[in-house]
């Protein structure tokens, strides 16, 4: 067990290093993004790359996700898988944050980089939701207006995600273009940050495939959330 | 000096498509941007959206449209714009070459992804940005080819009132880093706005005008006189406000 906890965070570990100096996760990654929103991509990584070197930011973001979202999340032995099958599986618990998904991991981080820009408000894409509530709940909780595109058919389909974020604050609009879906919503989300990129923060939830400056938090949040959690779960599995 | 004039079509948006190429030319366009339909299309408003809707559930696929396209023969540069999904694929600039397609667009595909293209024997003309800074508006005017596209405004292509303020800024801008041709982009949709763009810029690229007019039903004739207006709008004397 402590062996795979160790492949586990040396893996992760390498992915940050390559963030750091390549930026773009090797040969998958890019910035396949008009020129208008190359700007507002390179603001957000530099910004990432200064705010990350600062402890008060991450010393914020640690205490963010400990008090309020619930971190770290405990792990949970599936007694009743390894009773059947004789193998011990452990469930991480990330269903048992707040808002109810890993979501909320990268989001607090995103949305700290977009209050220390001073980002007026907070642009995401949804698909199922959970992004969209994540997004809804740290905009509530930081002050940030939050405006969230959904796929008309995910609107249908996902209707309480969207009462929670409504009832949170947030503004859900319902792409009606293409296929209606979550890829849709992501590029109604691109269209309306190029017309508003000096104010908006594009909240990114979605592996959308770009080095959009974006990607890089998202990751490296995650890692580093998952090296807060990490350590503790290898003693625990050792013991 | 004459200013130029490239109208755009989508293509495969309905089966005589290309039919319009021809009225675009016999109206006096100087080159003819075709864009091939995307599924994803991140730069585009709603027309150019609904058009390229309409292409793919037609069928269309890059193939199939350029099959079309080498069927026709222009007396004029035509011009590919797609996004980086297609312009990225093993062989495309092959299958634009067999098509008679001289130069490219790809509005996703900025400098920084540039090194992953490769179309020798195609113009690949970069976009410039209003939100550009100078440095890299530099960059852009030094590997462009054919000519520089100025995208006038931060926000989509599609229809516009006015020509943006930011239009004539960004012009001037790119003027001073190139001495290819810089053509004004995004909202142009009437003969005045156009004449205001060319008053700055060495002419200019209308889409959605265009392809409004197709989507609601104009055929080849009603559309090459509106291409026409335009024509006539950048050879006349630059109106006096």
């Amino acid at each position: 067990m402590q062996l795979f906890y160790n492949s586990l965070m040396s893996s992760i570990t390498v992915i940050s290093r390559a963030d750091q100096t390549v930026g773009r996760f090797g040969g998958y990654g890019g910035r396949y993004v008009p020129e208008s929103l190359i700007p507002a991509c390179q603001a957000v990584a530099d910004a990432f790359a200064q705010a990350w070197a600062d402890p008060g930011f991450r010393g914020s973001l640690a205490r963010l996700l400990s008090a309020y979202a619930g971190r770290p999340t405990p792990l949970t032995p599936a007694l009743r898988l390894l009773a059947e099958l004789g193998v011990t599986v452990l469930l991480k618990r990330e269903d048992l944050t707040h808002t109810g998904s890993h979501k909320i991991n990268n989001v607090m981080g995103q949305a700290m980089l977009a209050r220390r820009m001073g980002r007026a408000r907070l642009i995401a894409e949804t698909g199922a939701g959970m992004h969209g509530v994540a997004t809804a709940t740290t905009g509530a909780l930081l002050g940030l207006p939050v405006k969230v595109f959904m796929g008309e058919r995910d609107v249908e389909r996902q209707a309480h995600n969207v009462f929670r974020m409504r009832l949170l604050g947030a503004e859900v609009v319902p792409v009606t273009t293409g296929s209606r879906t979550l890829k849709d919503a992501t590029s109604a989300a691109m269209r309306h940050w190029v017309a508003d990129a000096d104010e908006a923060y594009y909240c990114v939830g979605s592996v959308i495939g770009a080095r959009l400056g974006l990607g890089d938090p998202r990751r490296r949040d995650i890692g580093h959330a998952q090296r807060l959690d990490g350590p503790r779960h290898a003693l625990r599995a050792r013991r | 000096m004459t200013k130029l004039l490239m109208p755009y079509i989508t293509a495969g948006v309905g089966p005589d498509w290309a039919t319009y190429l021809t009225a675009f030319e016999d109206a006096g366009a100087d080159l003819i941007e075709v864009g091939l339909p995307f599924s994803d299309p991140t730069v585009d408003g709603l027309t150019i959206q609904e058009a390229s809707d309409a292409a793919l559930a037609r069928g269309a696929t890059p193939a199939s449209v350029l099959a079309e396209l080498a069927t026709i023969r222009a007396g004029i540069p035509l011009i590919a714009s797609t996004y980086a999904n297609i312009a990225l694929r093993p062989g495309f600039a092959d299958a634009l070459r067999a098509a008679g397609v001289t130069g490219l667009i790809v509005p996703d595909l900025p400098l920084d992804e540039l090194a992953g293209l490769s179309a020798p024997g195609i113009e690949v003309s970069l976009l410039a940005s209003p939100a550009t800074p100078d440095d890299r508006l530099a960059e852009i005017g030094r590997r462009s080819q054919g000519f520089v596209y100025a995208v006038s405004v931060m926000g989509t292509t599609g229809e516009r009132d006015r020509l943006a303020p930011s239009a004539a800024a960004l012009a001037l801008r790119v003027k001073q880093v190139t001495d290819l041709p810089v053509l004004l982009g995004f909202g142009i949709s009437t003969p005045e706005q156009a004449a205001e763009a060319a008053a700055v810029a060495d002419g200019v690229i209308v889409g959605a005008a265009v392809m409004r007019r197709i989507l609601d039903g104009a055929d080849p004739a009603e559309v090459g006189a509106f291409v026409a207006s335009l024509r006539a709008a950048l050879s006349g004397p630059i109106a006096v406000r």
